[in-house]
């Protein structure tokens, strides 16, 4: 019995053997993406349960701590006051005439209501510019260019073949320097990739079955594109402008909104 | 003939279980993560040196993420934050500190004139999270996370630890200075006296 079985798993085991090396393996294009993203300039409001929990945090932090000096100043500040008014012949006159707290949290109040914030909503927002990378300062953008695959143009994030002989992170510079210009400062942050994407072509092209992206992830610092039109989209953009496979692979490595 | 089959049998079974391990054991707080390198030896007979001679992951030795900002009671909550995060990723978090804080005084001085329009008293604080042994791969996602977690006013300084960030740590003993430089007022150290005889 025990012979039996463990012919058969030689069997199986040859069986293998002979498979692997009469087919041969399907080969793969290796491509790099590359996800260049405006941070947002301006911090986004608070959803409901934030503000709560902010309130919740600040009530906890003013029971747990001490008095300020502030605070001291304004108690004194009292007690001179209330002496003043009931005995008028032990008090300094110097001790009254400084600058009191209250006259001093009265002066920045005021200086608050009178302070000017800049408006959050730019030109770009109002005219509904997508190429520029001033609109909505208060969400992630995403460079996104516009590719021909075959007889349809898609919008993707930039991407292009590797070529032997250079890593994966410089395929990546080299793709945002053709494709995009040398103008545009970004910065990368790691060797590593961030996503991965792989999609078969309808038919075999060149021997590939089909093509693996490996997604970069870069800051934008500075600078306009100068190769080619590219447009700057928010997250809801993204997931409606790319194809949905591709966005799925695309929303793994991207930190979420909040609102 | 049937021994010899028995014996390749034997070897096929064996060869997927054989592996040389190099564990490190990391306990970090509550959570234990074990972090492998685990390599493979594509026979039962090549020697472990040959693959153990394989190059280990790159890995950061010491980094110091430094938070700054001007409300502390915002910055030590971004920081447990951070180190939340760190440890979740399985990165080990040696030590976190707060350095004195920096004091400004800012003068606002009226246009075309050096008469004084406002004068601010600001500080600035500061608290230190150093991660140790960071793989080359977990660090872009830690920059990413802990970019994403500052709150409005705080800046993130991220470098490599070096003594003169120890030596900023320690207060300076003014009465040891103060008598050191008493001795040297008076004519320095005193040479060590040999033993005459």
């Amino acid at each position: 019995m025990l012979v039996k079985t463990l012919m058969r798993m030689n069997i199986t085991y040859y069986h293998r053997l002979l498979i692997r090396s009469i087919s041969s393996k399907p080969a793969w294009d290796i491509l790099t993406g590359i996800c260049i993203e405006r941070l947002p300039v301006v911090t986004p409001p608070l959803t409901e349960m934030q503000k709560k929990y902010k309130e919740f945090l600040l009530t906890v932090e003013f029971e747990k701590s001490m008095k300020s000096n502030h605070e001291i100043q304004h108690e004194n500040d009292k007690k001179q006051a209330e002496l003043f008014k009931a005995e008028s012949q032990d008090v300094d006159i110097d001790a009254v005439n400084k600058v009191t707290a209250q006259d001093f949290e009265d002066a920045a109040n005021e200086e608050y209501s009178k302070f000017k914030f800049g408006n959050l909503e730019t030109d770009a927002d109002k005219k509904g510019d997508k190429t520029s990378t001033e609109r909505c300062l208060q969400r992630h953008l995403v460079l996104v260019t516009q590719r021909k695959l075959g007889n349809d143009s898609k919008t993707l994030l930039p991407q292009g073949h590797w070529q032997e002989g250079e890593t994966l992170r410089q395929t990546a510079e080299r793709i945002v320097k053709e494709q995009i210009g040398s103008e545009l400062q970004i910065k990368f942050i790691s060797n590593a990739p961030c996503g991965f994407y792989k999609y078969k072509y309808p038919s075999e092209m060149n021997g590939k079955v089909g093509a693996k992206i490996f997604f970069y992830y870069a800051n934008y610092k500075s600078g306009n594109p100068t190769k080619s039109k590219v447009n700057w989209l928010t997250r809801k953009e993204l997931d409606e402008m790319l194809p949905q496979k591709y966005s799925n692979a695309v929303k793994e490595f991207l930190i979420e909104e909040t609102y | 003939m049937y021994s010899n089959m028995l014996r390749n049998n034997l070897k096929n079974l064996i060869k997927s279980c054989r592996s040389v391990q190099l564990q490190i054991i990391d306990s970090v707080g509550t959570n234990h993560i074990i972090t492998n390198q685990r390599r493979f030896k594509s026979d039962l007979y090549e020697p472990d040196y040959l693959i153990s001679l394989q190059p280990d992951e790159p890995v950061y030795d010491c980094l110091n993420l430094q938070l700054k900002g001007y409300d502390y009671a915002i910055l030590e909550a971004c920081q447990s934050q951070i180190h939340r995060y760190a440890e979740v990723m399985g990165l080990q978090v040696e030590d976190c500190w707060a350095t004195p804080a920096q004091q400004l005084k800012v003068q606002r001085f009226k246009p075309g004139s050096t008469a004084l329009d406002a004068e601010y008293q600001l500080n600035i604080y500061e608290r230190n999270v150093q991660v140790v042994d960071v793989p080359a791969w977990a660090l872009g996602t830690l920059l990413r996370v802990s970019r994403a977690l500052l709150p409005e006013g705080c800046t993130l300084n991220v470098h490599e630890h070096t003594p003169e960030h120890e030596e900023i740590r320690y207060v300076p003993d003014n009465q040891l200075i103060d008598l050191k430089q008493q001795l040297e007022g008076m004519g320095g150290s005193r040479a060590d006296k040999k033993k005459k005889r």
